[in-house]
């Protein structure tokens, strides 16, 4: 099983690049030759990843913490350290606490039982039908862990250890496990294809939790996630709010250049009706998709329904791809930014994975039915354009444009529509890829792993194969992918891919192209 | 042999009912025990009820399912469940067994369509059992379980077509009915405790999904405090 991911063994190269804070335009070492070389500046950095990540703008972390051999459990990505007593022992204890004071209990023991081993989700993963390796089948991993759970926590597993006098779990399976987990980018389209209902996404990420609290996570993750929590500035992308103002008075200057109108971005307005969280890290990568968003609000008038928090401004929340822990306490910074500013709603920017554990988690942690509404805002601006508030010249794209459904968003059918209704309203020459909405493939950079760039060979070259093969076929110039994990993995795969020309934008960098704006402003 | 075949009409047909019935009224009153638990402890208690039912049916008639290399399958298994459900419940001798041992009858299927769907109920495993065998996915994830109940499924199915039309039989009527009862006893012992269960927890499953995602307020700090790491950082 472990070495399945064919990724290049160079210990030194590897272990100095991730110590060595990267620099703007300066890759580190060993970064030419594990990637492929030749990134753009811009993709270089890890949207939202890591405090080093961004350069000359953020403070250095003083000393980056030792790496631990990777070989030690075979795992492809990095850990930051390992839990150093039995990690059989503890994988039970923590795999037993979970059962007990979360809602996974009944889950797992229901998909213990059920579980009819149909194969019916190896057609629908991309990553099964790119490798054709059955270790990748949703299935399989999906049992890795409920055999622990049979073997471990029911009273048949135990009359049988007993009687054999084995444990069942090993050190090897534990290994297994958590290379396993971090091959799914649990985009979840084999969910929806079991006919027992059983959502391999939600068994690989209670998989991911529990091998998280024995410090089993990817080091891109947890720094970043540690950072957002408990660093001075308090965002994954850790973008001081000094920054912060300043990226937004530049941006604003951009608008004022460009469109030849002064828009403001609103920050620390009270009582407004959204208060806005973008991936952070579109502040450093993603200036087109703000600019659009802050002219969009301003062309319909409207400027005065939004703000921008400089208590907390970060949507990203790793939380979802590996810890409930995390994503509680993420999300509860969230719900304090919103009620510190009055704001009446949490608004989630060109983002997946924010807009969805937002959706899903600040009803949970936020007060059940009294909690703010969560909107995405693809929504807002469809309303908007719905309204005739929005003037946009279906003259300006002419390119050929497609759309890629982040499954975050369009897994469960939430946004799926709206973006196309948005896109058709001004692309002359737009076309869907085949196939879409619900039942779209992975960008291939699901599940966090896009913030891993040790694995960037797997990404690319297996999950993200069939996206390539998708974007090629449409011929299309613009890919539209409103996600900050999409939009870095689609470029990555486009340029392995030798897709030259593709551009992988957000849908508000289009919109802010062909926004006609009222008489006697703008150009 | 005819002794054996009292027994196996007789007590041995109350047992397997009666295994069946406690581990379904089990394996029941836990589901929904445990789910009013979730529920009560998630933080967002709302569920999209109209959501779940549109995809728990869309499994019942499995159209959208009817996809790329998956379509045999999908057709074979659909016809397998139909005739799994039907036959043993609305078959004029089952029923008329049933009727001599409690005193409760109903209307019961033609001769015709019980042969027409046991035979092809019989197709239908056939084909599951070509995919487990040479599909690659499905052989790797297949333990002994899964080719077992799917040979006594074969077992009870054909052993039940010759028992209505022993002409056609090779063996004795008596070998072959014993083989039936035996076989399809089997099955209903064997569905609480096997991943047969999937007929009594269907309807719950995606209910369990829901609520899986329905996170626990304050959880993640009891499993941490639990492990002896409150207050520690991330």
């Amino acid at each position: 099983m472990t070495g399945f991911v064919r990724l290049p063994a160079a210990p030194g190269g590897v272990a100095g690049r991730s110590d060595v804070p990267l620099l703007e335009g300066d890759p580190g070492p060993g970064r030419r030759d594990d990637e492929g070389g030749g990134m753009a500046e811009k993709t270089a950095v890890n949207p939202g990843a890591t405090a080093q990540s961004q350069g000359a703008r953020a403070p250095r972390p003083p000393e980056a913490p030792k790496l631990l051999p990777h070989k030690l459990l075979g795992t492809s990505y990095f850990l930051e350290r390992l839990y150093p007593g039995d990690r059989v022992k503890r994988f039970l204890e923590i795999f037993g606490a979970v059962l007990k004071y979360t809602n996974y209990g009944h889950l797992v023991d229901t998909y213990a039982r059920v579980g009819a081993k149909c194969a019916n989700c190896a057609c629908a993963c991309q990553i099964y039908l790119a490798t054709k390796d059955p270790h990748d089948v949703p299935c399989y991993r999906t049992n890795l862990l409920l055999e622990i759970y049979r073997r471990h926590f029911t009273f048949r597993g135990m009359v049988q250890s007993k009687v054999t006098s084995s444990v069942y779990l090993t050190e090897e399976k534990i290994s297994e496990l958590a290379e396993s987990v971090y091959h799914c980018t649990g985009c979840r389209r084999c969910s929806f294809e079991c006919p027992m209902g059983i959502d391999h996404g939600l068994v690989t990420h209670l998989s991911r939790y529990i091998l998280s609290e024995m410090d089993i996570a990817p080091k891109a993750l947890v720094v970043a996630t540690r950072e957002q929590l408990e660093g001075k500035t308090g965002n994954t992308s850790a973008i001081p709010v000094a920054a912060l103002l300043d990226t937004l008075d530049f941006l604003a200057d951009d608008i004022k250049d460009e469109k030849g109108v002064r828009v403001e971005f609103p920050v620390d307005k009270e009582g407004r009706e959204f208060v806005f969280f973008p991936a952070v890290s579109d502040y450093l990568l993603e200036a087109d998709t703000l600019k659009g968003i802050a002219l969009t609000f301003h062309a319909a008038g409207e400027a005065d329904r939004w703000t921008i928090g400089t208590g907390y401004y970060d949507g990203i929340n790793y939380g979802l791809f590996y810890s409930d822990w995390c994503a509680e306490r993420i999300i509860n910074k969230e719900i304090a930014e919103a009620h510190r500013l009055k704001g009446q709603k949490i608004l989630i920017g060109e983002c997946g994975h924010a807009s969805r554990s937002a959706k899903l988690f600040v009803p949970s942690f936020g007060g059940g039915k009294d909690a703010l509404p969560v909107l995405n805002i693809m929504e807002v601006t469809l309303d908007m354009l719905r309204r005739g508030k929005l003037k946009l010249d279906p003259n300006v794209i002419t390119e050929r444009v497609t759309y890629h459904d982040p499954c975050n968003i369009a897994r469960t059918g939430w946004i799926v529509d709206q973006p196309r209704e948005i896109l058709r309203s001004f692309c002359k020459n737009y076309v869907d890829m085949e196939p879409k909405g619900e039942k779209n493939y992975c960008c291939g950079g699901g599940g966090g792993t896009v913030s891993v760039d040790e694995i960037r060979r797997y990404r690319t070259g297996v999950t993200g194969k069939l996206k390539a093969e998708q974007i090629r076929r449409t011929g299309a110039t613009y890919v539209v992918a409103p996600c900050a994990n999409c939009k870095k993995q689609l470029r990555e795969v486009c340029e392995d891919h030798g897709l030259e020309g593709v551009q992988v934008v957000g849908l508000h960098d289009l919109l802010y192209k062909a926004i006609v704006l009222g008489e006697g402003e703008g150009r | 042999m005819n002794t054996w075949v009292a027994w196996a009409r007789g007590p041995f047909l109350y047992l397997a009912f009666s295994v069946l019935a406690v581990g379904a009224l089990r394996q029941w009153a836990l589901a929904i025990g445990e789910l009013a638990r979730a529920h009560r402890m998630a933080g967002d208690q709302k569920v999209p009820w109209r959501w779940m039912f549109k995809k728990s049916l869309g499994w019942i008639v499995p159209v959208n399912a009817l996809r790329g290399t998956r379509i045999p399958f999908t057709i074979a298994s659909a016809v397998f469940h139909v005739g799994m459900l039907l036959v043993p419940l609305f078959l004029a001798g089952h029923v008329a067994l049933i009727e001599k041992g409690i005193g409760i009858g109903w209307p019961t299927l033609p001769a015709v369509a019980a042969d027409i769907l046991t035979l092809a109920a019989l197709a239908g495993l056939v084909v599951l059992l070509l995919y487990r065998l040479f599909e690659r996915a499905a052989r790797f994830l297949s333990g002994p379980q899964d080719y077992l109940l799917l040979v006594l499924c074969i077992t009870a199915f054909l052993t039940g077509y010759f028992v209505a039309h022993p002409e056609q039989s090779a063996l004795p009527f008596t070998v072959i009915y014993l083989a039936h009862l035996l076989s399809a006893e089997l099955i209903l012992v064997l569905i609480p405790f096997s991943k047969l269960a999937h007929a009594l927890l269907f309807a719950s499953t995606r209910i369990v999904w829901e609520l899986g995602w329905h996170f626990v307020p304050g959880g993640g700090d009891k499993v941490r405090a639990a492990l002896g790491k409150a207050g520690e950082p991330v």
